[in-house]
């Protein structure tokens, strides 16, 4: 068990070559597999940290400075476990999402890839290491936006093609002042041998910067929204979840760990700060604005990455930097589960009803009582109310500025709770209305106005060029009158308004029997697999805060003090 | 010295025009290019580092910028390979070669090119990746300005893209 930490990343990477050899419905047992071999493998990495604290692994034996080490400390085990984690309720989820699906033969693959991505990425000690990591993930997750197979998912993939490599461009361009400015590239050392000067601040800049870009922080989010609502459910929950974390966990290193032996950190810190407190309020504010499910949560995203990065404000002045640490470290983590959890939800609904526009959500909770359940525990997480993970990250944060007397930015961390609570009501509003939209009661409602229940939900404009699936089209009452064109409203309560408006126009036979084989199999209830990794995950996030008091100690093994000398330099010895 | 102050500049002036074309130009071929420009001027930077801190006995070059010059190629050979790719079918499914500009696609899912933002990607997962038909992207004639369901019927298209072949009209 000595080379455990080279083999959580081995393991899913050898999986993908694998699973690309072999037929790809072998491809949910190289990954469960995975799941056992990795899981088993964290327990020693575990074990060893609590007994001895930070360590380091020379891989292949070379040792700085030739090699290129893995370094391991609490808050990279913690990113471990989360990735651990929230990769298996998301492959539960996709094993029932892309079953049967062609996607799935690239799906596996590149979500193996991943994993072997993000774990390379938690354990390496080397910041251009990190870089090459910076790269897959992005080229990863565009190849993974892309299997939803749309326009737009492609382009929105382009879009987040084109941004992630414009960051990680900055990055690299940081990574070489800092190279130049020090002679090392290992974030462990830096701290020690990086000079003080021009080259370092403007290394801070540029890797700053790249990295914004690549998390999203406002306002450089532009990417952030299309990318993961247009990506394929569990594909969203990994980008949200896990992938804006990777770019932020850089940001953490440089911030807390590098630079501020070196530079005047606290004087920029502020401004990121500032940063996290516009992504908060605007995020949130946007979010409010959408009508559809999935922008919404994406939104939502870029409101709590705010968070993340308001930290960077905290952060700066105590002079002991764990309590801060501890709380992002903690939030982030919350954050994870709850927006995967979202995000899954929101694909539930999405292939239930065909659609995820928030004004049709009307009915969802006598019809998927488990999903919205989830929206409602995973909300009370995202809001930061008790017991959940996201009110012990979102109180230690507060307390952290309290004690610091930074009264605005608890002000902040306030403000933006509200509106999260806002726009977590938002949903549960509409998924809890009374009340039958026409998706539910598609075989009466589609006897007078076919377009709604189209598969692709939204009533089309007329003149719109979207062809109409075979089946209603075919059918003799396809072009609809006019009036029926207007949808139930989601605060009607009556049943079903399409009929009682419209007495029935004794409905043509083919059209009748067209509606009746259209419409079951977008009306079969959910697979079991979809709703309970869904409901999995959100209860997870939801019962995080009673288990904090270990991973806030985990955290603290390895936070950076306040002097110059790291934990872990002496292992070198 | 002067040599390498060159070296860097020219690195640092590849670089904002690459960003500059980056961020202006529209065409995401242009893009593309863009991001190839800026990582040469990225690499010409390195390897003028890599000159400037000698190894103090031999006076060779630094190894490990050079190596980190490599490394940092071949991922920009693949993303730009990657990129081309995307562009390719892309174009196919939507017949434009720029990013629709506006921000907010949810609002106004009547401007759509095509189909379905909010439709079940379920459904449709995957298919349309495998079914697109393998056209060539410099094909000589234009696309017809109707032909395809997919097609973009807003005017907003030609003021923004730059289609391979010329899609003038006679």
């Amino acid at each position: 068990m000595n080379h455990a930490p080279v083999l959580v990343v081995l393991l899913p990477l050898l999986a993908a070559l694998t699973s690309l050899l072999l037929p790809y419905r072998l491809a949910p047992w190289l990954f469960s597999g995975c799941l056992a071999g990795v899981g088993g493998l964290l327990i020693p990495l575990y074990q060893r940290l609590i007994a001895t604290g930070v360590f380091r692994y020379r891989i292949g034996g070379w040792g700085w400075p030739l090699g290129i080490d893995f370094y391991l400390d609490g808050t990279g085990f913690i990113m471990l476990a989360m990735t651990w984690a929230l990769l298996a309720g998301i492959g539960w989820y996709s094993l029932a999402y892309f079953r049967g699906r062609p996607a799935a033969a690239h799906f596996w693959p590149l979500l193996l890839l991943v994993w072997a991505a993000l774990d390379n990425l938690f354990l390496t000690a080397d910041v251009f290491n990190m870089y090459v990591t910076l790269e897959l993930l992005g080229l990863l997750s565009v190849a993974l936006i892309a299997l939803a197979g749309t326009s737009d998912a492609f382009s929105a993939a382009l879009r987040y093609l084109l941004a992630a490599l414009g960051g990680s461009m900055c990055y690299l361009l940081g990574v070489a002042m800092i190279y130049s400015a020090s002679g090392t590239l290992d974030w462990v050392f830096l701290r020690t041998v990086l000079t003080e000067g021009p080259r370092a601040a403007m290394a801070l800049a540029l890797v700053t910067a790249g990295l914004m870009l690549k998390s999203a922080i406002f306002p450089l989010h532009f990417w952030l929204p299309r990318a993961h609502a247009n990506a394929p459910a569990p594909v969203s929950a990994l980008l949200s979840s896990l992938m804006v974390k990777a770019s932020f966990y850089i940001a953490l290193r440089m911030w807390l760990w590098i630079f501020p032996g070196v530079l005047h950190t606290h004087v920029a810190g502020p401004l990121l700060g500032l940063l996290g407190a516009g992504a908060i309020l605007y995020g949130s504010l946007l979010a409010l604005r959408q009508d559809r499910l999935k922008l919404l949560i994406a939104y939502s995203t870029v409101a709590q990455l705010g968070y993340l990065f308001v930290f960077f404000a905290l952060s700066m002045h105590p002079e002991d930097v764990t309590p801060a640490l501890q709380a992002v470290v903690f939030f982030a983590l919350s954050h994870a589960f709850a927006k995967a959890a979202l995000f899954m939800g929101a694909g539930v609904v999405q292939r239930t009803l065909g659609h995820d526009s928030l004004d049709r959500l009307a009915g969802c909770a006598q019809r998927l009582p488990q999903i919205v359940f989830s929206f409602g525990v995973a909300g009370v997480s995202l809001i930061g109310l008790p017991p959940s993970g996201g009110f012990v990250g979102k109180y230690l944060l507060i307390d952290t500025a309290i004690r610091e007397r930074q009264w605005f930015w608890a002000g902040v961390l306030a403000v933006g709770g509200l509106l999260a609570g806002a726009y977590v009501f938002k949903i549960l509003a509409r998924a809890m209305a009374d009340g039958l939209s026409p998706t539910f009661a598609p075989h009466l409602a589609s006897i007078t106005a076919p377009s709604h229940v189209l598969p692709d939900g939204a009533p089309k404009a007329a003149g719109d060029t979207f062809p109409a699936p075979a089946t209603v089209a075919t059918g003799p009452t396809a072009p609809t009158e006019g009036p029926t064109t207007s949808f139930t409203p989601p605060t009607t309560s009556a049943p079903d308004p399409g009929i009682s408006r419209h007495p029935t126009p004794a409905p043509p036979a083919a059209a009748i029997s067209a509606a009746m084989t259209a419409v079951p199999a977008e009306a079969a209830p959910p697979d079991r697999g979809l709703v309970w990794s869904t409901w999995t995950l959100a209860m997870t996030a939801f019962l995080l805060g009673l288990l904090a008091l270990h991973p806030l100690q985990m955290i603290a093994i390895g936070a950076p003090e306040t002097g110059p000398r790291l934990p872990g330099s002496e292992i070198l010895k | 010295m002067t040599t390498l102050l060159w070296y860097a500049l020219v690195g640092v002036v590849l670089l904002a025009i690459g960003f500059a074309s980056l961020i202006l130009t529209p065409g995401i071929l242009r893009k593309i290019i863009a991001l190839n420009i800026m990582s040469s001027g990225t690499f010409l930077i390195l390897v003028s580092l890599a000159r400037r801190s000698p190894d103090p006995v031999t006076q060779a070059p630094d190894p490990v910028p050079q190596a980190m010059v490599l490394t940092g190629i071949v991922v920009s050979v693949s993303a730009t390979a990657m990129g081309l790719a995307f562009l390719l079918r892309y174009y196919e499914a939507t017949g434009r070669l720029a990013l629709p500009e506006d921000d907010l696609p949810a609002l106004d899912p009547a401007k759509q090119p095509t189909g379905s933002p909010d439709g079940p990607p379920a459904t449709s997962s995957g298919d349309a990746l495998t079914a697109l038909p393998p056209h060539a992207i410099l094909r000589e004639e234009p696309l017809p300005a109707t032909g395809g369901s997919s097609r973009p019927t807003s005017g907003e298209a030609p003021t923004s893209t730059v289609l391979p072949g010329g899609r003038h009209r006679p």
